[in-house]
């Protein structure tokens, strides 16, 4: 299996995994629609603002790359017997994951648009896993204030240090496999860095937003935002060593609309 | 000297700070006294505190708190930046703003192993108007209060499992970064940077004296329940039970290896054969004198600080020659280009009068010194005299004797003739009872070479029972 494919293969389980939580990614199959697991996301628990009322439109599109995308840098991981022994075949570091023209990883949500409307952070928690000394995923979206489960699969010391600017930073170690922690980010930061230094080649990115409307793209470079109020929203698409585009869009209550991105590539 | 390094040299005689103070300090702490209540002051902006943080305070960490102040890049660690809200020696959980308690320690007690000297010569008031005007910088702090880590109980020494200790450190991954034996040569240890994107060095845990935030089991649980932000080392406090966390800081504490800080090193006589390895039993009845080295270096303008904080050396001698034993930790054994190295100076025979600092030499018209140099990509060390920290060029003396690595240390081992005629102008030691030496140590894998290395000041070898009569004793600056 190589390095690429081994962690298609990985993502691609714990976005089925997830199912409901933040990381909505075309390539996930699940039975439940995007929308429909928004919904359940929707769901106040007791005591919190009412939801605001869900609405019927989507924004959907891919995200593409023009020109050649560079080239990965394998990642020297000797230093830790438990990591190489996960990656026989090596792992390359492609922080641009190009698939056909279309770029995976990438943030997509609404930044602007919504006005005051308030959306109650899920109980149900996003998973942000460590497994191969790898974060898994690479890109994760949450609701400020929904919570986080940090997840070691590996039978070696991590450490999450997650380096926000608006939102409460931490540090912390978890050095036994399957071992969970569980935090939150209370302000809507797009996006925090979270790295470990055990494993200096270890790092992911959390896209924190006060609403529901976000995507994280997969390996098709697709997204669907669903659900959303009719309106006019500023679309932002976000890559970690591209940059952001933002797009306007006004989408009608059961209107779909198309809202494409395309990257260049440095 | 150097106008620059005279300079970085006040400064270390001034950030040296009062001595007195200290040991009370810690007992203070170790005894758990409570300390008296803050007086109540004004928490947004202390008048009071910003006049004494203007005085004593602006010059390393910057009129605005930045970590910016006029002293500030002749530091190594870089003083703190208080304005983005990191505190790194806290008793509250990870992001969490440290306790006013924790700030008034930090001031009282000052950082050992960095540039930032004890306060206590402050009075209470002024140190804790500081803490008010310390958190003024940071409003961000205001936002995460102090989530205090839960202290458990501490078993007390008598009741330290060291063994259960050692297990924790294990099962914890503490010897990733830290090493096996507490070294910090871990093998997660290299090329790590701090959140102001500084590089920064694991603790090595075998040296107390340098541990930023306190040597005692009390400041280590803490270290470890509550991390230290800005840094790699993350909090375990999810991770560990305060019973273990208890039992790991005694046994962080017992790798803690005391220092003998001496001025003198005492060459001890033996009746018959001396040691050719760095491992004959006999090291273990000699004494040890352990030196601090000056690690400052200027690179184009910029301080490069160099990696070995401490030399241990011993040494014993015969009618015929005389065995150095240094030993030192180092994070990585490097026979590349550049290896690591070492030297032992000793000044010539003809030599009079004050013999330059190590720091500056060799000056622009530098004194001949006698180097007995070791260099790991090569076989065996040799003596010279030279003008160049290589003693590149010069003639040679071999030494015979051994370099062993092992698990983050250097153990070296070399023989010097008293006397020997292949080395003219060299110092006979046949009729000395005092000779200043110096040492100075390469870390190739911190790219040390030439004169970007850690250096000690001139300490005395003290031959107790001189071989001849008529000692003479070269001059030396005091």
């Amino acid at each position: 299996m190589t390095a690429r494919m081994s962690r298609v293969v990985l993502t691609a389980m714990v976005l089925l995994a997830l199912g409901c939580g933040g990381a909505k990614s075309a390539t996930a199959t699940s039975s439940e629609s995007p929308s429909e697991a928004r919904l359940q996301l929707a769901e106040a628990p007791a005591g919190t603002a009412p939801a605001a009322a869900p609405g019927t439109a989507t924004v959907t599109g891919y995200v593409g790359l023009q020109g050649t995308a560079p080239t990965g840098t394998k990642v020297k991981m000797e230093a830790d017997p438990v990591c190489q022994q996960q990656h026989a075949g090596g792992l390359v570091d492609e922080a641009v994951l190009v698939r056909n023209g279309k770029l995976a990883n990438v943030f997509v949500y609404v930044k602007e648009g919504l006005g005051g409307k308030s959306f109650p952070a899920p109980t149900t928690p996003a998973t942000l896993d460590q497994r191969g000394c790898w974060y898994t995923p690479h890109v994760i979206g949450v609701q400020a204030g929904q919570p986080l489960e940090l997840v070691n699969s590996d039978a070696t010391l991590h450490n999450v240090n997650a380096k926000p600017t608006v939102n409460q930073p931490f540090n912390v170690a978890q050095p036994k496999q399957g071992m969970k922690t569980t935090k939150s980010f209370a302000k809507p930061e797009v996006m925090v860095k979270v790295k470990c230094n055990v494993h200096p080649w270890m790092h992911a990115y959390v896209g924190v937003v006060n609403h529901p409307f976000y995507a994280v793209t997969g390996e098709e470079g697709t997204f669907t935002l669903a659900g959303l109020p009719a309106g006019t929203y500023t679309i932002e698409a976000w890559h970690e060593t591209l940059g952001t585009q933002t797009q306007s869009v006004t989408v009608g209550d059961g209107e779909t609309k198309t809202v494409s991105f395309t990257f260049q590539s440095p | 000297m150097h106008p620059r390094l005279l300079r970085t040299v006040t400064v270390i005689a001034v950030l040296a700070g009062p001595a007195s103070g200290r040991a009370e300090t810690t007992a203070d702490l170790a005894a758990g006294q409570a300390r008296p209540n803050p007086p109540v002051v004004n928490a947004q902006r202390d008048v009071g505190g910003q006049a004494v943080y203007e005085q004593y305070c602006a010059r390393c960490h910057g009129a605005a708190g930045a970590g910016d102040g006029p002293d500030a890049a002749h530091l190594f660690p870089r003083p703190r930046d208080f304005t983005q809200g990191f505190s790194k020696f806290r008793s509250t959980a990870s992001g969490s703003a440290p306790t006013g308690e924790d700030l008034f320690q930090t001031i009282t007690r000052g950082l050992p192993g960095s540039g930032m000297p004890e306060w206590s010569n402050l009075s209470e008031a002024e140190r804790w108007q500081l803490v008010a005007y310390l958190k003024s910088l940071a409003p961000s702090l205001a936002e995460r209060p102090p989530q205090p880590i839960p202290m458990g109980t501490d078993p007390g020494s008598a009741r330290a499992d060291l063994a259960q200790g050692r297990q924790v450190y294990a099962e914890m991954g503490c010897a990733d970064c830290h090493g096996k034996l507490g070294r910090g040569n871990g093998t997660s240890s290299g090329g790590l940077i701090d959140e102001w994107g500084q590089p920064i060095r694991v603790a090595d845990l075998t040296k107390g004296w340098s541990y930023r935030g306190g040597a005692e089991p009390r400041d280590i649980y803490r270290r470890l329940m509550a991390g230290i932000d800005g840094t790699p080392m993350p909090s375990y406090a999810d991770a560990i039970s305060p019973e273990d966390a208890w039992q790991l800081a005694y046994y962080v504490r017992s790798l803690q290896e005391p220092p003998q800080w001496q001025r003198e090193v005492l060459a001890r006589r033996l009746p018959g054969a001396l040691p050719a390895t760095a491992a004959d039993a006999v090291w273990a009845t000699v004494t040890r004198t352990d030196i601090p080295l000056v690690t400052k270096v200027y690179q184009g303008g910029a301080l490069v600080p160099a990696s070995i904080t401490a030399v241990s050396i011993q040494a014993v001698y015969n009618a015929d020659s005389i065995v150095f034993r240094l030993a030192w930790h180092d994070r990585t054994a490097n026979q590349e280009t550049p290896p690591d190295a070492a030297a032992l100076a000793l000044p010539p025979d003809a030599h009079r009068g004050e013999l330059p600092g190590l720091m500056g030499w060799p000056t622009a018209s530098p004194q001949p010194l006698e180097l007995c140099l070791w260099s790991a990509d090569r076989a065996g060390a040799q003596s010279r005299l030279t003008t160049t920290p290589s003693g590149a060029g010069s003639a040679a003396v071999p030494l015979p004797g051994e370099a062993v690595y092992d698990d983050g240390r250097w153990t070296l081992v070399m023989r010097r003739p008293l006397q020997t005629q292949q080395l003219p102008g060299a110092v006979a030691l046949t009729h000395v009872h005092r000779l200043p030496i110096a040492v100075a140590l390469w870390d190739g894998g911190n790219q040390e070479q030439d004169r970007k290395r850690a250096v000690s000041a001139w300490l005395d070898l003290v031959l107790s029972d001189t071989v001849a009569t008529q000692p003479t004793t070269p001059g030396r600056k005091p």
